[in-house]
């Protein structure tokens, strides 16, 4: 089943008099469970086409399908009741919000849909034991270190149970060793749950976690099997567990 | 060329840095600009109303005494003529010794236009006391002499410009109302003032002879003064006042003009003292918009002070380019509040002159004059104000430790840990102003410094209650709101270095209001109370009066007698009204007679009241009011000396009664010692009881019957008459009404700036919650759920700070300017307006960030820092 679908598009923006074309012509399908890594340079679009794929962006042409609904040609509203129900975002800088505990900013997502309290309560704490953080549900995000601030982003990410969870180069502000740890939580979670998990990242070595890598130059996509970690390719571990 | 004045002070780039910063956030920098203009607005135009008042009334003085050094005055009857007659025709009058008669009036033309100075003089003798002789005529026409009066009964003239206001022409009848009379001048003559001075000594005034002074006011015979001109100071003059007084008849005294003008400028300086506090207050929350604004933008610029420290940039520098900012904003900020205030005095001087007219004497301005010591009062205390708040955020600036900038929630945690020892510097502030007060026995600066430092204080525990409330509101709002109640809630407190100081500003706004609302309304209280135990007949009559407080103009025996014999009349009382000179200056004597040995009803304060009003009625004793005893350290049992038509007298002291008309203060002399002491028949307030079965408005409309035309009486019932009184109590307070708006306009721009800023430094984090999912609609009601909360608390805690303001301004800054005493009245409607006006503004407040948060674009949460 494919998960999102990408047909056709492109994006321009207006910068002064002239228009910068910065995604030509991009077609490219994601099945469901599948671990996708978007590989590219700094300013390769990488942001632009994953502002495509969560709603937050419409393409200049072209259109955006996420388990065949077209978000590329809902409104703005739909889109982001869309985005609050079946995308998942985990960001580089963790973005959790400084004023609520850890337990109350993997409900959010919850709350924000209007799920009751206490079930939100309840499914909270399971993605926080899931990702080992049982126990600090309590704290605010400043008592937390890096890997595990990126931990609490994870379980946030997850706990909607999403259809797609974009993950922004989740572990471009951490140490090596913690961002192999975070990298290996999401993409076992990830598989867990058979959601299908696109990575943005500019680092082949996080790239080889992918069942696929994109790399976007030029504005244009070229498609090539990962590696995988253990350097025999990924297509073995394709598909949902 | 920026550059280069920030560099010759020693700045450079730092400053253009700083300057930088307000181009991108011109919002914040709109906002802080407006709250000090607002804030200087309001005192330049209080200070500049109140000099109008002030001046014209100088004026309105200046032209009635014209060049006189000294004043003969007798009792409330005036001079007779014969004592002008027999001292200027004395062969031995000392050289230089001038005398020149005088007869004033206050006339209200029937064309409207405000009230005419008549003056009555005698055109032989006057050449030196006004110079007349020196005005030119308009150009074309010839000039009047004063001469054109003589030998013309009913002529005047007046300056071109006064009869161009009053769409008058030479040859036109001037129609005027003078007390209880109607009279019609013939217009002769208009004068062009040669020079300014002249214009202003002549505007609304109207030059009669003195005999036609005399027809006008039904005195004949009468001089309501002997101007002289004494030679200057030396062994002549005093030669000249020794023989005045040996010549003096009893009754009469000399007294020195600057000396009467400097009492009458004492009546108001309270009142001016009250105004200008209130206007302070306004400025200082505009002081606290700054030091918000200051704390925000070192706040959002910490990561470039870091840096700027980093790379060798000294704390003197940081700390100095701050405050060279803040001194630009004040700048800036003043300016703008000069103009503002320029234009606001044009209708505070309209309100100042009616309750200036309405309490103390009859001023009409005619025009606002810009003084440049009030802009520039206006403009030093708007800048002084600007540096003065933003000094903690630039000592800040320049201690922070570069990595301790960079970590926000660093920053937070220092405003945190700072709160209780904000608070407690806010209760010992508290302690000192409650100290002062009580230490201090009658100084109204000093209480009126003490209620400053008190509402610092208040301003000071306003932090700590934040974060105590914000807590407690966090439970009850997730309750409610869910993910984006608890959030708002947790906001607030997190944000506590921005949020404390505007929910400061906007308790301190909202505690004023309440205060304010709290004391007029305990002080309106107790006036109905007392005008409905004073006013027990059941209609009144009275002249017009120029003062609506003190209806002093007599009214026409033939009246008297007409309404008196009415047949819908029991029985009727009668008063009094005068200004008599006391030992302490002009002082406002009541002369009452009860009908048909009636007590008074006057609330006696201290003394026993029936043996006070024996002593009142039948011998020669006085009550005195409450505000005169308080001035003039007057006890039960004192004497109090009157100048009388017999010479200087001391009565006694029977009583002190409440009053609330005069913060002068007031006398009460029985009727039968008036007219043993004074030659003065008038009476001034007719009290009618009504005969059984006749209303108190077919009484009206009886007494209204028997008015003839010449006769322009006041006939009003006892409702009408406290309807009256009320109305002009509620328009002296017309002027707090506006400064009451104005400090919560202020504090309102103070509480958009904050959230306006804790809307941008939010920026990712709402980001964040848009990409996660929340819509627009969401992020907003976030914003405005905490601008609402912050409102509400700000609305809460103003409740006790504004009980603790009227304290103050009823228990002491009243007694002390004007001698009232009264209990405060706790009314609910007042007490509830806080938290609700507090919502209210916090949601206007929140209307603008709330409207940036929602336009907030979820990429933001993807950039890389």
């Amino acid at each position: 089943m494919v998960a999102v679908s990408v047909a056709g598009v492109s994006r321009a923006f207006q910068e002064g008099g002239r228009t910068r074309d910065v995604l030509k012509d991009l077609s490219f399908e994601v099945q469901r469970g599948e671990l996708v890594a978007l590989l590219g340079r700094s300013g390769s679009g990488k942001s632009t086409l994953l502002n495509l794929i969560a709603g937050i962006d419409r393409p200049s042409v072209g259109r955006v399908a996420i388990e065949g609904q077209e978000i590329s040609a809902m409104d703005e509203r739909a889109r982001t009741l869309f985005r609050r129900a079946r995308v998942g975002f985990v960001f580089q800088f963790f973005n959790l919000v400084a004023t609520l505990t850890v337990e109350e900013n993997v409900r959010l997502p919850l709350e924000l849909g209007g799920a009751p309290a206490t079930s939100a309560r309840a499914e909270a704490l399971r993605w926080l034991q899931a990702v080992g953080l049982g126990d600090r549900g309590a704290q605010f995000p400043d008592r937390l270190s890096g890997g595990e601030q990126q931990r609490v982003a994870i379980a946030r990410a997850l706990v909607n149970a999403p259809a797609v969870v974009l993950a922004d180069e989740p572990t471009g502000a951490l140490d090596a060793e913690t961002g192999r740890l975070v990298l290996d939580l999401l993409v076992d979670l990830a598989r867990r749950r058979q959601a299908t998990v696109i990575l943005v990242t500019h680092s082949e070595e996080v790239a080889r976690v992918a069942d696929r890598v994109l790399v976007l130059s030029d504005g244009g996509i070229t498609t090539r099997a990962a590696t995988g970690v253990d350097g025999a390719g990924s297509a073995a571990r394709a598909g949902p567990r | 060329m920026r550059a280069g004045i920030f560099g010759n002070l020693g700045v450079g780039v730092v400053g253009l840095a700083g300057l930088r910063h307000f181009r991108r956030h011109p919002w914040q920098l709109a906002l802080a600009v407006l709250g000090i203009a607002l804030g200087v607005a309001l005192a330049v135009g209080i200070d500049v109303a109140s000099a109008s008042v002030r001046r014209a009334f100088a004026l309105s003085s200046e032209s009635v005494t014209g060049r006189a050094t000294h004043q003969l005055l007798g009792g409330p009857g005036g001079v007779d003529e014969t004592v002008y007659r027999a001292l200027r025709l004395a062969p031995d009058r000392p050289r230089g010794l001038r005398l020149s008669p005088f007869v004033g009036a206050a006339g209200v033309p029937e064309t409207g236009g405000g009230v005419l100075q008549v003056l009555g003089i005698d055109l032989l003798a006057e050449g030196p006391f006004h110079d007349l002789t020196a005005i030119a005529a308009p150009s074309g026409a010839s000039a009047p002499a004063p001469g054109a009066l003589l030998g013309r009964p009913g002529a005047a003239i007046l300056s071109a410009a006064t009869a161009a206001r009053l769409g008058l022409h030479a040859g036109d009848a001037l129609r005027l109302r003078v007390g209880a009379r109607r009279a019609a001048l013939e217009i002769v003559g208009l004068l062009a003032p040669a020079d300014e001075a002249a214009r202003r000594a002549l505007d609304s005034v109207a030059i009669v002879d003195i005999a036609t002074a005399q027809e006008l006011t039904a005195t004949p015979g009468r001089l309501s003064r002997i101007d002289l001109m004494v030679p200057a100071a030396g062994p002549d003059a005093q030669a000249a006042l020794r023989w005045l007084q040996a010549r003096l008849p009893p009754g009469l005294r000399v007294a020195a003009v600057a000396a009467r003008a400097g009492a009458l400028a004492q009546l108001t300086r309270a009142f001016d003292l009250n105004l200008t506090a209130l206007s302070l207050l306004a400025l200082l929350v505009g002081g606290f918009l700054i030091y918000n604004t200051m704390s925000f933008s070192v706040i959002q610029r910490r990561r470039v002070l870091a840096i700027l420290r980093t790379l060798g940039v000294t704390r003197g520098q940081i700390g100095r380019n701050l405050l060279l900012e803040a001194l630009v904003l004040g700048l800036v900020g003043s300016l703008l509040g000069v103009l503002l205030g320029v234009l606001l005095s044009r209708n505070l001087v309209r309100l100042t002159a009616r309750a200036v007219s309405d309490l103390y004497f009859s001023v009409a301005v005619t025009d606002v004059p810009l003084a440049l010591p009030s802009l520039a009062r206006g403009l030093a205390l708007g800048v002084l104000a600007a540096v003065a708040a933003a000094w903690p955020a630039a000592r800040d600036a320049a201690t922070t430790e570069p990595d301790v900038a960079l970590h926000r929630s660093a920053l937070e945690a220092r405003a945190r840990a700072r709160t209780p020892r904000l608070a407690i510097a806010g209760g010992v502030a508290i302690a000192l102003a409650v100290a002062a007060l009580l230490g201090s026995r009658r100084s109204v600066p000093l209480a009126l410094a003490a209620l400053l430092v008190l509402l610092t204080g208040c301003a000071g525990l306003a932090p700590a209650a934040v974060l105590v409330a914000a807590r407690a509101a966090s439970a009850l709002l997730g309750r409610w709101r869910g993910a984006t109640g608890r959030l708002a809630a947790r906001s607030i407190a997190a944000g506590l270095s921005r949020t404390g100081v505007a929910t400061a500003a906007l308790a301190l706004a909202l505690a004023v209001t309440t205060g304010l609302s709290l004391m007029v309304g305990s002080f309106r209280r107790s006036v109905e109370r007392w005008l409905a135990s004073t006013l027990q007949a059941d209609v009144y009559v009275t002249a017009p009066a120029l003062v609506s407080t003190r209806p002093d103009a007599p009214l026409p025996p033939a009246l008297i007698a007409r309404v008196r014999a009415l047949p819908g009349v029991a029985a009727s009382g009668s008063n009094r009204l005068v200004t008599v000179e006391t030992q302490h200056g002009p002082i406002m004597l009541s002369a009452p007679e009860p009908p048909g040995g009636q007590a008074l009803r006057e609330e006696i304060l201290a003394g026993d009241a029936r043996a006070a009003w024996r002593q009142v009625a039948e011998q020669e004793a006085l009550l005195v009011s409450e505000p005169f005893a308080y001035k003039h350290h007057a006890h039960v049992g004192d004497a109090v000396s009157l100048a009388t038509d017999r010479g200087w007298h001391a009565f006694l002291v029977a009583g002190i009664y409440r009053d609330y008309g005069s913060d002068a203060g007031a006398l009460i002399l029985g009727r039968r010692a008036y007219r043993r002491y004074f030659d003065d028949p008038a009476i001034t307030a007719l009290s009618l009881y009504a005969a059984p079965g006749v209303s108190a408005d077919r009484l009206v409309a009886e007494v209204r019957a028997c008015l003839q035309a010449d006769d322009v009486a006041l006939v009003r019932s006892n409702r009408a008459l406290r309807e009256n009184s009320l109305r002009v109590f509620d328009r002296t307070f017309e002027v707090t009404q506006v400064l009451r708006l104005f400090a919560i306009v202020v504090a309102c721009f103070g509480v958009a700036g904050a959230l306006m800023a804790v809307a941008l430094e939010r920026g990712r984090e709402l980001a964040t919650l848009r990409a996660i999912g929340a819509t627009p609609a969401q992020v907003a009601e976030l914003t405005l759920l905490e601008t609402g909360v912050l409102g509400g608390l700000a609305g809460l805690l103003a409740i006790p700070f504004g009980i603790a303001i009227a304290a103050v301004l009823i228990f002491v800054i009243n007694l002390r300017s004007f001698g009232w005493t009264m209990p405060i009245a706790f009314d609910l409607r007042s007490l509830v307006t806080a938290p609700l006006l507090g919502v209210a503004a916090g949601l206007v407040s929140g209307v603008l960030p709330a409207w940036r948060a929602a336009r907030v674009s979820p990429a933001e949460a993807l950039r890389e820092e």
